[in-house]
């Protein structure tokens, strides 16, 4: 008689896929994807429809394109140092602290210069209702604000927490991909918009 | 019957109808329609097979962990 081996063997549950919150994130970012593609292809087909020579509309004041390309190259920069900061968090959570602070005033500054911006561009009467580009300035730029607006708050809370040591890494994954999303939007609205 | 004689008299000036804002391109061989309309079509379907493909490749690189167990009934080998 031939003699017998047993192996008793299952599959564990492993690691999952990806975790719950980013795909959640993901979700949300995709469809925020769609909504601001609308909007960019509103604005295209409008100023196409415009004739020659008048999109954006001779009345409107002229966009602060180097001043926002500044503010751009800011939010990358903030971008950038969320990035670190995930890489930086794999040895230790303690070590993304100082670049999620970096990105954090830099994203501030961003919104700053957005806030300064909308001021002085209402006070030459450049308004949401005062022409169809008014109207897509600040409907795109704005949305983009809250969204960047929302980013910070969020950001925040993600650095308090990163610094308490208390930040899973989903939740930690879901705000760099919120945040990614929030400073690779901007140079598509940027490019759309001021050039 | 005021609802039929309006309904009469869109069909008799089909072009009062028109209501869509981007279907008269005003510039002669624009194309700016077409781009947008492939663009916007395009667009949702990258966006799902990117996901598509990331969700597959991390479900390819993920490993499958085999621990015993002996709620299994035992795998013979003669």
């Amino acid at each position: 008689m031939a003699e017998t081996n047993t192996i008793r063997a299952r599959p564990v549950k492993g690691p999952p896929i990806i975790q719950s919150e980013v795909f959640a994130m993901i979700i949300f970012v995709f469809a925020d994807v769609m909504f601001f593609a609308g909007f960019i292809s509103a604005y295209a087909l409008v100023g196409a429809r415009a004739p020659v020579g008048w999109w954006p509309p001779p009345g409107d004041p002229a966009l602060p394109v180097a001043a926002a390309g500044g503010a751009t190259v800011a939010l990358l920069l903030s971008g950038a140092a969320v990035f670190y900061a995930g890489w930086a968090a794999r040895s230790s959570l303690a070590n993304a602290v100082r670049p999620l602070g970096v990105a954090l005033a830099l994203a501030v500054g961003f919104l700053g210069y957005q806030v300064f911006e909308f001021v002085r561009l209402l006070g030459v009467g450049f308004t949401l209702q005062s022409s169809a580009h008014g109207g897509f300035f600040y409907t795109m730029v704005g949305a983009h604000g809250l969204h960047a607006m929302s980013a910070v708050a969020v950001l925040a809370w993600a650095m308090r927490l990163v610094a308490a040591g208390t930040l899973s890494p989903g939740a930690f994954g879901a705000v760099r991909l919120y945040w990614y999303f929030v400073v690779l939007l901007w140079p598509a609205i940027y490019l759309t918009v001021y050039l | 019957m005021i609802r039929g004689g309006l309904v009469l008299a869109l069909l008799a000036a089909p072009s009062v109808a028109n209501a869509c804002a981007t279907c008269m391109d005003p510039r002669e061989g624009s194309r700016t329609l077409l781009w947008v309309t492939i663009f916007l079509s395009l667009l949702p379907l990258g966006l799902l097979a990117s996901i598509g493909s990331f969700l597959w490749w991390r479900a390819r690189t993920s490993l499958a962990v085999v621990a015993p167990s002996p709620d299994l009934p035992p795998l013979e080998i003669r």
